[in-house]
């Protein structure tokens, strides 16, 4: 019974990450359009093309984002039906990990290009730390975290993979001496 | 040794979300001593008390997160020095202040919600989606994601619970 509540919590906690990972794919794409269609900023050639490939790489880390929370969804109904580390589940967390990982990378391209987009605001008599402190505002920050959290769950997500690897060699072993 | 880098890198994944909470924290305060200065005004005296409020539980939600991950550290501590299940009291705790977290963010879902009344004048079918603004959305999301971390984490303790009877059996039977 404990493990269908848990089971059922976590698959709450799923839907709602892709309800909300439908409103900002939503919100991105009208925004890429936006930008693609130049109305976001028509005044210069040079900000358009920025702001564009920060748009397309926010969609790109969103759909790379996708297959984890299918992986996430099955992980939550393994649980429930009381399995605990075997193979699939090493399988399930190892392919987390590679698109964890893809999403870190996309994240980290996504905050150099946004610290690019805000090339406007320096200048050359700026010193070095000034300069990052006028391109790190809020928005860079937020996508640094989010990035940085990326890393972590990645990481997570391949240790996780190498215990269930670990519990599933420890079974088959316990199953062949019996 | 994976045991104590996993509880590392969920300990890692705390600190972060402490600092945005800190970040957060500082914008929250300062609209809390914009909206107490407000309040002297004689004009607007209703909105300006729904804002000081909003902001208030605001506040105090993103205050009761300390506790829940002060809590959640010593739960991944006690994991890393591989203790597994003998974390049933540490789980309650945790569920409780989920449980607190949550109430705290529909009150403000509830302030958040009352701003927006206005909306509903032109008509209840045009007025909701006019409520339910992107914010609106986000903190609804949040308090429901709340509700259903409490539910896994009272799941969890009830299984830790068992385990941990479980092993006290064995133990009197060897």
């Amino acid at each position: 019974m404990d493990n269908k509540l848990l089971s059922r919590s976590l698959r709450a906690l799923v839907v709602l990450g892709a309800a909300m990972w439908l409103y900002l794919v939503a919100d991105n794409t009208y925004h890429f359009v936006l930008a693609l269609s130049g109305q976001a900023w028509p005044a210069s050639y040079g900000v358009f093309g920025r702001s564009t490939a920060t748009e397309s790489l926010i969609l790109l880390a969103l759909l790379a984002a996708a297959p984890t929370l299918w992986d996430m969804w099955a992980l939550a109904g393994q649980c429930g039906a009381g399995r605990g580390f075997d193979s699939t589940t090493a399988r399930r967390l190892r392919r987390m990990g590679r698109c964890g990982g893809a999403v870190t990378v996309l994240l980290a391209l996504l905050v150099g290009t946004m610290l690019w987009e805000r090339a406007d605001r320096v200048d050359r008599t700026m010193s070095l730390l000034q300069r990052l402190a006028c391109r790190l505002d809020i928005y860079v920050m937020e996508m640094l975290a989010l990035a940085l959290a990326a890393a972590i769950g990645t990481a997570v997500s391949f240790l996780l993979s190498r215990l269930a690897e670990k519990a599933a060699a420890e079974q088959a072993v316990n199953d062949l001496t019996i | 040794m994976e045991v104590k880098k996993l509880s590392w890198l969920l300990r890692a994944l705390l600190i972060l979300i402490g600092l945005a909470c800190l970040w957060r924290l500082r914008l929250e305060l300062y609209d809390l001593r914009t909206g107490w200065l407000m309040l002297s005004d004689p004009y607007e005296t209703s909105l300006y008390t729904r804002a000081f409020v909003c902001s208030l539980f605001l506040s105090l939600s993103i205050l009761a997160v300390f506790p829940c991950l002060g809590s959640a550290w010593g739960i991944f501590r006690q994991a890393g020095l591989g203790r597994g299940f003998y974390q049933e009291k540490r789980l309650r705790v945790l569920a409780w202040l989920t449980g607190l977290e949550t109430a705290l963010l529909a009150a403000s879902d509830g302030m958040m919600l009352s701003f927006r009344v206005d909306r509903l004048g032109s008509g209840f079918l045009r007025g909701v989606p006019a409520m339910l603004d992107g914010t609106m959305l986000l903190y609804i999301g949040l308090t429901l994601g709340c509700a259903a971390l409490t539910a896994a984490v009272l799941a969890l303790s009830r299984s830790a619970g068992h385990a941990a009877a479980l092993a006290d059996e064995n133990a009197l039977t060897v």
